[in-house]
């Protein structure tokens, strides 16, 4: 395991950027997330850490070493693929050996090994299987256990559920988690699911247009991104008309100070706060706040889900105990407010 | 339902008929033809006639040895070339595509008088120039060959794959991209063969004697010698095919052979 870093990475594919400048840092042993909409320059940044695609500018440092030039075959890297990636004509076991043969291990260890590692993805009764006789999660699990068998420096992940169902990926996502843990590889996951970069990483980097946004904890992007484009982009998010008033936000009858940073002036028109459901308040009419329809409960377990409509067809959600729901049906009118203790506005 | 599953099954074989027999008609006409002994029965004597003619078999070893020569230099050129396709510049596919097609729009007499010229005197005295056009000749269907192998396996991943896995450039082609594009591998060399055991043209305007122009003057003055070896160089290209059919079925039986 290693630390590894991008710095100041530049890609453009013609005039299209790719990448814009790229600053990142992998901890050692750390699972990091690249989180991101298609396009966004997740992947490439992947690749170019595994030197399959060459940076325009910038450097790529495994422990502080320069390895920008050094070809992806001397990087020691093991990498999982979206697509699967098992060579056809090997079996399950040649499959996984094959990075061990490269490195030329002697045949004892490559034994020990091997036998190991599919006794950690409970795959041992499939060793001697070829790829087609094996189930998209196998094939993603043989295509992982190939990766760190090597025991890489940097292990990377480039949205390796992405092609299963939703059973077998919760499965293989939590699998991931455990060994990345029991091997303590240093790795880079790339993903454009927000929930699987909410629970299997250390920290979540959200991207767009060729740009890192913000990285953090999944809790902190989560509580307190920094922009609207990294709140919209992860979980779900109310969109809230509202106005400056001097120094004070005025949304859903509840007052904000407005910081000291802001760009807004008094009397903005045309902005919108935006507010996770969990700090939607339903409270009782002519309390403080708005007035709004209940249009639909939808349970969901140990929670539901309500949407309200506000005047000027605005529609928001709000999350709610599920053993609340008794309290509220369909069509019933009731006020919203909102808890939040901040929160972000946009134009 | 029935009656439509019916009719639809009588539509195949009767499809099935009339293409077996444009194959077969004209094969069983000229094989009648050849050994048909004059008495209402078969004779071997066009076969043992053809076996005592030095220059027929000389010119079918030669032909055979250009015909390894041409499937060996096809390889050689198109393997690394195709891969380079697929996983550095997969845009310039069509045009190599257009490209490779070019040696059967021009008319094989300006491509001899062109070869004639282009090629260096001691390559020009010598039989084995004929392998340069042949692997040019061949290349509409080597080509093609090699591309669908290709395309129908995800080069640039596995290719990926195996670098990441710390496999040098050239041992991911031998160990990974070779082993997934057999069937189209064999398909180039069978092709390949057949054009070459019935390539004429250029072989005459070269003023070579291979096995095709061989046989046009053994059937000028013995046409039953001439159509015997016609029927049999045909049979030696299916068994060819068949062969590389069985081998591509023992491999799959292999494989699900290995498995527990």
């Amino acid at each position: 395991m290693s630390r590894v870093n991008l710095k100041g990475v530049k890609k453009a594919y013609g005039k299209t950027i790719a990448l814009e400048q790229l600053d990142l840092e992998l901890e050692q042993g750390s699972l990091v997330t690249l989180l991101g909409p298609s396009g966004c320059g997740k992947t490439t940044a992947l690749r170019i850490l595994a030197g399959l695609t060459k940076e325009d500018s910038g450097q790529v440092l495994f422990d502080s070493i320069d390895i920008t030039n050094t070809s992806p075959a001397d990087r020691d890297i093991g990498m999982v693929f979206q697509a699967y990636s098992l060579f056809p004509n090997m079996t399950a076991r040649q499959n996984v050996e094959f990075g061990l043969r490269t490195r030329r291990i002697n045949k004892s260890e490559i034994e020990s090994r091997v036998k190991k590692i599919f006794e950690i993805i409970e795959l041992g009764s499939h060793i001697d299987r070829y790829p087609h006789q094996l189930s998209g999660g196998q094939q993603q699990r043989v295509a992982l256990a190939r990766a760190i068998v090597v025991r890489p420096k940097v292990l990377l992940l480039d949205e390796p559920l992405s092609a299963l169902d939703a059973q077998v990926r919760d499965q293989l996502r939590d699998e991931i988690k455990r060994v990345q843990r029991e091997f303590g590889i240093t790795t880079l996951f790339v993903t454009h699911d927000q929930e699987e970069a909410m629970t299997i990483s250390d920290r979540v980097g959200v991207m767009d247009k060729g740009r890192l946004l913000q990285i953090d904890t999944p809790q902190k992007v989560y509580a307190q991104p920094i922009n609207p484009t990294v709140a919209r982009f992860i979980g779900i998010m109310n969109e809230v008309p509202t106005v400056v008033s001097g120094n004070t936000v005025v949304t859903l009858g509840s007052n904000f100070n407005l910081a000291k940073e802001s760009s807004f002036a008094s009397g903005s028109k045309n902005l919108r706060a935006l507010i996770r459901p969990e700090a939607i308040e339903i409270v009782e009419p002519n309390h403080i706040g708005v007035p709004g329809k209940i249009i639909s409960i939808s349970f969901l377990g140990p929670i539901a889900m309500v949407q309200i409509s506000l005047d000027r067809n605005v529609e928001i959600r709000a999350v709610l105990p599920a053993a609340m729901i008794d309290r509220y049906q369909m069509g019933q009118v009731v006020h919203v407010t909102s808890s939040a203790k901040s929160l972000i506005v946009a134009d | 339902m029935a009656a439509i599953k019916l009719i639809s099954g009588v539509f195949r074989a009767v499809i099935i008929f009339i293409g077996i027999s444009f194959f077969m008609i004209p094969v069983f006409a000229a094989s009648n033809f050849a050994f048909e002994d004059g008495k209402g029965g078969y004779t071997a004597d066009p076969i043992r006639s053809a076996a005592g003619n030095e220059e027929l078999m000389q010119s079918l070893l030669l032909t055979l040895q250009i015909a390894f020569g041409t499937v060996l230099l096809t390889l050689l050129l198109l393997i690394p070339t195709v891969a380079y396709l697929h996983l550095v510049i997969p845009g310039a596919r069509a045009w190599v595509e257009f490209l490779t097609l070019t040696p059967l729009v021009i008319p094989p007499i300006v491509q001899a008088v062109g070869f004639l010229y282009s090629m260096p005197t001691w390559l020009k005295s010598t039989p084995n120039s004929l392998i340069f056009a042949y692997v040019i000749l061949a290349l509409p269907f080597s080509y093609r060959a090699l591309d669908a192998a290709f395309a129908t396996i995800d080069a640039r991943t596995l290719y990926d794959a195996s670098r990441s896995l710390g496999a040098s450039f050239t041992a991911a082609i031998r160990k990974v991209l070779i082993p997934n594009v057999s069937t189209g591998i064999y398909g180039a060399i069978f092709l390949t063969i057949a054009l070459v055991l019935g390539e004429f043209a250029y072989a005459s305007l070269l003023l070579w004697d291979t096995f095709p122009t061989e046989l046009a003057v053994a059937g000028s003055s013995n046409a039953s010698v001439a159509v015997a070896l016609s029927v049999l160089s045909l049979l030696g290209v299916w068994l060819i095919l068949i062969g590389i059919n069985l081998f591509n079925r023992k491999s799959k039986t292999l494989i699900i052979a290995g498995a527990k």
